[in-house]
């Protein structure tokens, strides 16, 4: 099942494992060329663009007969100069804009990677990054050059993990190249070992499972919270633990036992720690194994290989139930066309020629939310959490009522888009000069329809959390782990000579109950969830996962 | 990798494609409006030239 894997894989790093590497040159050559030939033309159409203004003045002038002189005479109240001369602005700004977005598109990685794959030493790797200036990882965050350097002293110093230095650009390896002594091995990165089969997935779990987090049980657990901290918190907590849990009622009962011996009114505003987790997770497994994590190697990495194999490869997307309906109809995850696009256009349009500063600030990124794209993290809770998403569900129905839609409160939201409305209907006259036209009735009709009409399908959604499952990350937990291992020795100075590939799994497993402690391999799961925790708002492919990858969890109001 | 960078440069490609033919469109719609209020005014002065002349 996974031979063919390879073609879908899509993190930049895997590029090196592709087992055709001229075929790949050549890939990407026409990548590059293809930006480098679309940046020229929008230099060029810049260009002819601003420049035909005079001549097209004259044209028009001549068209009607007249010369200079008579059109100041008659047509001097319509400064055409003027407007063109705004129009062009606003084309040259595009043209800048789109040149950006190019030159952080992951195309352009290819020439870094070659200049930082020749770098030999760390300070001359520094210098070269403070020249960059930023690095675009492929999750789209930007590593600014300082945030870089701290990094990367970090790790020299022994103070960070390697993992908090991306792997854009070869970078991570090469950091670990030059701050490694010679008898470590010189790069990390590793084809994983596929699993054959074995998938977590919706057919293996009970029907009632996705509602686990709306039964008796959680809200019991949440009307013990006083304040809406605390009430968030233990929703975010809850939603962790359900969606890493198997669908078992060994494990749904030891969750359940776990959250109520929390009192989440105690340090509510804290957001959850990897410690933290890493001990509910151990207690969940103590719980339902009957076994004593703590005190036996045995037992500790018997629980460890089950805490990897929930944890691996899984990422989560928040979406609302009426879009989760639409997925489960069609069996697409993402696709172009999700029912609001044309409306959606139709008030794109409006708002844009009432000057509404990009319509983005009336209609959030609906365009890219319904491109193929999934927005996936690797955490449920905090502000950036998946939780949040999912409340905020569809973000461009949040983000037109303010708010007002996470908390489905309609006539707050009927309010809010009312008076933006209002606002677009009496302009003043500085705002009418400055390009900010008046909506028409029409127009301000066509608006309220459109909310009215996806408040009807969207306002009584419930929120969803998806736990989605990416086969194309999943290795057999003895190996996912051994390398996390390998790794935690490396760094650790204590054995670099380990290498797991090189083992069967059982040799893998000795090798573990022989050279670690319990309290070692706690260590290890807690970096290993730091690692996943911190992978926030990943766009990944959808062609990798199935409908049949994912399970979906209804979340408490 | 690089099938998914060429369906980024497309979408990037397209958006801007989207976004000029509309200025394209705006520019030419004020050129036609402008070339619309010369005649206009031309004939309004022809207009007057010839009251003028009657008189």
């Amino acid at each position: 099942m996974y031979e063919n894997d390879i073609t879908k894989q899509n993190s930049f790093e895997n590029i090196k494992s592709v087992e055709n590497p001229e075929k790949l040159e050549v890939e990407l050559q026409t990548a590059e060329s293809m930006a480098d030939e679309f940046s020229s033309e929008i230099d060029k159409k810049t260009e002819t663009f601003t420049q035909s203004s005079e001549q097209d003045i004259e044209q028009a002038n001549a068209s009607v007969g007249l010369d200079v002189d008579s059109v100041k005479m008659i047509g001097g109240e319509f400064n055409l100069a003027q407007k063109l001369a705004s129009i062009n602005f606003e084309v040259a700004q595009l043209g800048k804009v789109t040149k950006q977005e190019l030159k952080t598109s992951p195309d352009f990685s290819k020439s870094l990677e070659t200049e930082i794959s020749a770098i030999n030493n760390i300070d001359e790797l520094q210098g070269y990054i403070k020249n960059v200036g930023s690095i675009t990882a492929s999750d789209g965050y930007v590593y600014r050059a300082n945030e870089l350097a701290e990094l990367i002293s970090g790790v020299k110093d022994g103070k960070l993990d390697i993992r908090h230095i991306t792997r854009t650009h070869g970078l991570r390896d090469k950091v670990y190249e030059l701050i490694s002594t010679t008898e470590l091995e010189s790069s990390i990165a590793r084809e994983p070992i596929r699993e054959s089969g074995n998938d977590v997935s919706q057919e293996n779990a009970p029907e009632d499972f996705s509602q686990i987090l709306t039964s008796d049980d959680i809200e019991n657990v949440l009307e013990q919270c006083q304040t809406p901290e605390a009430r968030q918190k233990a929703v975010d907590l809850s939603t962790i633990l359900a969606t890493h849990i198997n669908a078992d009622p060994k494990e749904i009962s030891a969750m359940t036992s776990m959250l109520q011996k929390i009192d989440f009114n105690i340090d509510s505003g804290k957001e959850l720690s990897s410690e933290f987790l890493t001990d509910t997770f151990i207690g969940i497994e103590n719980m339902a194994n009957g076994t004593n994590f703590d005190n036996s190697i045995d037992d500790a990495l018997k629980n460890s290989l089950k805490i990897f194999e929930k944890q691996q490869g899984v990422y989560y997307h928040g979406t609302n139930a009426a879009a989760w309906e639409d997925i489960t109809k069609s069996g697409e995850i993402k696709g172009e066309n999700r029912g609001f696009e044309n409306d959606l256009d139709e008030i794109s349009k409006i708002v844009e020629r009432a000057g509404y500063g990009g319509n983005t600030e009336f209609l959030g990124w609906y365009k890219i939310n319904s491109s193929d794209k999934l927005f996936v993290s690797g955490k449920c809770d905090g502000v950036n959490g998946t939780n949040q998403y999912a409340k905020n569900s569809p973000e461009w129905l949040n983000v037109m009522t303010d708010g007002a839609f996470s908390r489905r409160n309609y006539d707050e939201a009927k309010k809010v888009v009312t008076d933006k409305i209002t606002r677009w209907q009496n302009r003043n006259q500085e705002e009418i000069i400055a390009g900010r036209n008046n909506i028409s009735d029409t127009e301000a009709v066509q608006i309220m329809q459109t909310f009215e009409k996806y408040w009807n399908k969207y306002g009584k959604s419930e929120p969803v959390i998806l736990k989605i499952i990416n086969q194309d990350e999943k290795i057999m937990p003895i190996y996912a782990l051994a390398e996390e291992v390998s790794l935690y020795l490396k760094v650790n100075g204590k054995n670099s000579n380990y290498n797991p590939e090189d083992l069967l799994p059982e040799e893998n497993e000795q090798f573990i109950r022989e050279n670690l402690t319990p309290a070692e391999l706690r260590t290890i799961i807690k970096q290993f969830l730091d690692y996943k925790r911190a992978k926030i708002d990943e766009r990944i492919s959808n062609k990798g996962i199935s409908v049949n990858d994912i399970m979906q969890f209804a979340l408490p109001r | 990798m690089s099938n998914l960078d060429k369906e980024k440069i497309k979408f990037i490609k397209k958006n801007y494609d989207e976004k000029l033919a509309e200025l394209t469109k705006a520019r030419n719609a004020l050129i036609s409006e402008y070339v619309k209020k010369l005649e206009e005014n031309k004939i309004l002065e022809i207009q007057n030239k010839i009251k003028q002349l009657e008189k």
